[in-house]
């Protein structure tokens, strides 16, 4: 009877303490950001990296799941006889809800391994340890411009998905299924209201962006010195990542109403 | 008042010969112990080679000379008033900065050209203009017959090349001491013999304390000032001929073993 509890216990415990790990290593990049120099360089390098690259992705899939809401959305709409409304319906889903959430999965799958397996690589080949030999601190030398180059990247990327899910519902919608194109835009003009939703959009990418930022740099600069850590932290930095974005999604849904 | 040369002189003459004392160091992994109540001097600006059967901690111990790793207890004293068991962040940063370490794989940064490798310690700590770090890293390539290659990738370079730009950069800052992490492994003969000349040139040029953990008993013999070998826990120092005359079996049976 006390061995499932001891396990229990010994399991919140561990669960605690790599909280703590997390919530200190947050403490370093927070204090590195705050410490010059500020590497703009090296950031910009890493935006183009983490959010040049994920551009075509993420308009395509913008566009692609864009078109299905446009499609989607018509069907349905049609049997209330309120197909006027589907600029709106297809404008408010992408950017209440679609747009940041899919474009931070869509990131955490491209980009976020990609961070964590290069800053593992660094562990294993020992370039980290070679930068504390030289008195470089590797937090404010690699992580620090990875992390803020996707704190950066992520509501510009999912500002780019909802345009090109708009578009794509707009393609669908208006070209292909034969709505009317004025309409389309102007119940996508009247629903949305840009402190809330577009502000509450932008607000739910950047706290994605800095979930992934913060989770997949902790991976990779933990993780153990061979291939096999180097792999496990690819793979967490994805799962991990991929479900606190729903679960912040929820909570910054339901408490803030966004 | 600045002070005279003869006042200089015997300065540097005043100055402990033990460069790094370890005294009763304990370390383990888990249940395996590494470390059983070692102790060893590294005498100043000398070459002094870590040598012992795989497992036996030479990269370990190397690693504890850098900070990179904490013993379990015991004492690493340098310079007769750095504890590095007791350093804090700070400490560690200011320690490091007069120490270079070349690593097995090099450690060199792959994103960044060789030259911005090298350049890299001065751009962070030193206060100078771009000509001058250009200058700085001409020569110290120079130095290490390392020329032609400042724009390629770490990648790019061959085994060799790879471990004189990792040498270039621990060099860069002009340690006092330079620690070499297995500088031979995966070369052929002709490179090991260039390397070697280099470390050997380096340190009677430089009058670097240099400490090389090995398992290449040849290049050993034919450079090291004095030998730490690390057996069962403990470690056995000396100069070559003095541990070569030995009678302790273990130490006999580790360079038979590996001169078989």
């Amino acid at each position: 009877m006390s061995a499932p509890i001891q396990r229990l216990g010994n399991g919140t415990t561990r669960f605690v303490g790599h909280l703590g790990h997390v919530a200190s290593f947050a403490g370093q990049i927070g204090l590195a950001l705050a410490q010059p120099p500020l590497r703009p360089r090296r950031i910009l390098d890493e935006v183009y990296g983490i959010g040049v690259l994920s551009v075509s992705i993420v308009a395509l899939s913008g566009l692609v799941v864009g078109a299905v809401l446009g499609l989607q959305g018509h069907n349905t709409l049609v049997r209330f006889g309120a197909e006027d409304s589907l600029g709106a319906v297809v404008g408010l889903m992408l950017i209440r809800e679609l747009g940041p959430v899919l474009t931070g999965l869509l990131v955490t799958g491209r980009a976020g391994s990609a961070v964590a397996a290069e800053i593992g690589a660094m562990v294993v080949t020992e370039q980290l340890d070679g930068l504390r030999m030289m008195s470089v601190d590797p937090v404010d030398f690699v992580v620090k411009p990875k992390a803020l180059a996707m704190v950066i990247s992520m509501p510009l990327l999912a500002g780019l998905f909802t345009v090109t899910g708009i578009l794509g519902g707009f393609l669908i919608g208006v070209l292909v299924v034969g709505g009317d194109g004025g309409l389309y835009l102007t119940s996508l003009e009247s629903a949305v209201r840009f402190r809330e939703d577009v502000g509450g959009s932008l607000m739910k990418a950047f706290v994605f962006g800095l979930l992934v930022a913060l989770i997949s740099t902790w991976r990779g600069f933990t993780c153990r010195p061979n291939a096999a850590g180097v792999s496990a932290a690819t793979t967490s930095t994805v799962v991990i990542g991929s479900v606190a974005i729903l679960i912040f999604d929820y909570f910054i849904t339901a408490l803030w109403r966004f | 008042m600045e002070p005279s040369t003869l006042e200089h002189a015997s300065q540097e003459v005043a100055r402990d010969p033990v460069h790094i004392q370890v005294s009763d160091l304990y370390f383990g992994h888990g249940s395996r112990s590494v470390f059983e109540g070692l102790d060893a001097g590294i005498l100043r600006d000398k070459i002094t080679v870590v040598l012992g059967g795989s497992g036996a901690g030479k990269t370990t111990l190397l690693r504890m000379f850098g900070c990179l790793l904490q013993p379990d207890s015991g004492s690493i004293l340098v310079d007769g008033e750095t504890e590095l068991t007791q350093l804090r962040r700070a400490g560690v940063r200011e320690y490091r900065r007069r120490v270079g370490m070349m690593f097995q794989g090099g450690a060199l940064l792959d994103s960044m050209s060789v030259f911005e490798n090298a350049a890299l310690p001065l751009r962070e700590h030193a206060r100078l203009g771009e000509a001058e770090i250009e200058r700085e890293v001409e020569d110290v390539f120079a130095s290490v017959g390392l020329e032609g290659v400042e724009g390629l990738l770490p990648a790019e370079l061959s085994g060799g090349m790879r471990k004189r730009a990792a040498l270039a950069r621990a060099l860069i800052t002009a340690p006092e001491l330079l620690l070499c992490d297995e500088p031979f492994s995966g070369l052929d003969p002709a490179t090991v013999r260039l390397v070697e000349s280099l470390l050997l040139d380096v340190n009677r040029r430089l009058g670097v304390t240099m400490i090389i953990a090995s398992h290449h008993i040849a290049s050993t013999f034919r450079m090291a000032d004095r030998i730490v070998l690390l057996v069962e826990g403990g470690a056995v120092t000396g100069t070559p001929e003095e541990l070569r005359s030995q009678q302790d079996p273990r130490i006999h049976e580790f360079f038979a073993g590996e001169l078989r």
